[in-house]
């Protein structure tokens, strides 16, 4: 092997050695110290990992929208219709029923886009809330058969008030 | 004592290895992701016309990832709004037009280098409005770093071209075949292991008691409306707690695979079948972590006889 061919080989060597070196140690940072997905695609993986016990509660969250036009029916408007996503949209409805600090910002940024972005245009949105808890046999079937939803809070998209429930 | 780690070492990183290893690795994660990924099973949540809408519709929610701020900034799209439609558009046809030459190895290293950052972009941005997803995240590495070995040495047009201009047979075998496969193969093992750690440190023991499973059943059967997940809820908790055993030692001994050919077979049809259980049953998809099983090829290949001759022996029994 020439010299010329020799250091080409090496260096590849060393470059690739670079390379392994912070993929890997990139990844292992990032799971011994996660960052929230801050490094994505480096992230962690703690899905699913707090354990819960008999008894507790899972609670889903819609936003439903009551159109402008006397009698049409309510309708769920889902996250990706106005530029959200799933957990986003859901952590925007909980800090708006539970009236947290920026609830308020929620509210207006909720009733912006779905004017712009719903049809038929809604007057008034809801929050709504379904729950289901876990017994210690698992779920009772009729939990599921007989979605029971409540209403916790309620706006008006172009009026500046909201009434929580 | 050094001397002999760092020889160890060498070896495990850049000992000979066949180029078409590397190469399956390539077709399978450029053409997934291009062919399949880029559209499915989020296909409108992926789609060009559902991140035009989150520029508009969801700009208020636009906090860039530390990633996407780094490509952008090249491109003058480092504002404090989402990028410009066209820009997006255009990222879009050069993930899909890089992806399809990276896939089939023509011009491969340019289309490999376009269409890793065009890919990495695109999710990047899709996860910049507050909201992130682990699914991709090991596949879009996994690009990058083929794209910078000799993913297309062979098994492809570039080789074909090469090999009819000089009339000389394409290698077999290169010291540089190994490493990509290697990281995405230890990549994968850090992330099992996360996934284990998290469980254990987060709640140590009583993660196992059926009921934690018996919630997140609840969780995605409400979010989601499905029957699978609603079905699985409503059984006795202490029916979960042996699955749930039988996925976090999966998840903890994963990197047996790697350090342990004989047994790559055995940890590999676990870890597939415990993410095809999760997504029977809860609808989570985890299919690029799948596919990325290829980067064991080389593991499978030296074992191809073990489950073979296992199961021909069961038959004989």
């Amino acid at each position: 092997m020439s010299d010329a061919s020799r250091q080409t080989r090496v260096l590849k060597k060393s470059l690739a050695s670079v390379v392994v070196a912070g993929v890997l140690g990139m990844q292992a940072a990032e799971v011994v110290s996660p960052h929230d997905g801050r490094w994505w695609p480096f992230v962690d993986y703690p899905m699913y990992s707090q354990a819960v016990g008999p008894g507790a509660t899972s609670r889903m969250l819609e936003l439903r929208a009551i159109p402008c036009h006397r009698g049409s029916p309510a309708r769920r408007v889902t996250p990706y219709e106005i530029g959200y996503k799933e957990f986003r949209l859901v952590g925007s409805l909980r800090g708006i029923a539970r009236a947290d600090r920026t609830a308020s910002a929620d509210r207006d940024a909720l009733s912006r886009v779905t004017a712009a972005h719903v049809v038929p245009a809604p007057c008034i949105l809801e929050i709504w809330e379904r729950a289901v808890t876990t017994t210690a046999h698992g779920v009772e079937p009729e939990q599921f058969r007989r979605p029971a939803w409540n209403r916790l809070a309620s706006w008006e998209v172009a009026g500046p008030g909201s009434v929580n429930e | 004592m050094i001397a002999a780690a760092l020889q160890a070492l060498d070896r495990h990183w850049f000992a000979p290895g066949r180029l078409s290893d590397l190469a399956l690795v390539r077709i399978i994660a450029f053409g997934s992701q291009t062919g399949i990924f880029l559209w499915y099973p989020d296909a409108r949540v992926r789609s060009l016309p559902e991140q035009l809408l989150q520029t508009s519709a969801g700009a208020h929610l636009y906090d860039p990832l530390p990633l996407l701020r780094i490509m952008l900034w090249p491109f003058g799209q480092l504002s404090a709004g989402p990028p410009e439609p066209a820009f997006l558009t255009t990222v879009y046809v050069i993930a899909v037009a890089a992806g399809a030459l990276a896939t089939i190895g023509l011009f491969a290293r340019p289309a490999m280098l376009a269409a890793a950052a065009a890919h990495a972009l695109i999710v990047a941005h899709h996860y910049s409005y507050g909201e992130y997803h682990h699914a991709e995240a090991l596949m879009i590495i996994a690009l990058g770093v083929l794209a910078l070995g000799p993913s297309a040495q062979v098994w492809s047009v570039d080789a074909a071209r090469r090999r009819r201009r000089t009339g000389s047979p394409n290698p077999a075998l290169s010291e540089f075949a190994r490493w990509p496969l290697r990281v995405v193969q230890w990549l994968l093992a850090l992330s099992y292991l996360s996934a284990a750690m998290s469980k254990l440190v987060t709640s140590r023991l009583s993660w196992f008691n059926g009921h934690t499973m018996t919630f997140y059943y609840t969780a995605v059967a409400l979010a989601t409306d499905r029957e699978a997940p609603a079905h699985m809820a409503t059984l006795p908790p202490a029916l979960h707690i042996l699955p749930s055993i039988i996925a976090w030692v999966v998840e903890a001994v994963f990197f047996v695979a790697i350090l342990k050919p004989r047994y790559t077979w055995v940890v590999l049809l676990f870890g597939a079948l415990l993410h095809l259980t999760v997504y029977a049953t809860m609808g989570i998809a985890f299919f690029q972590t799948l596919l990325l099983y290829s980067v064991f090829v080389e593991h499978l290949r030296l074992t191809a006889g073990t489950p073979r001759d296992w199961l021909k022996r069961r038959r004989d029994r």
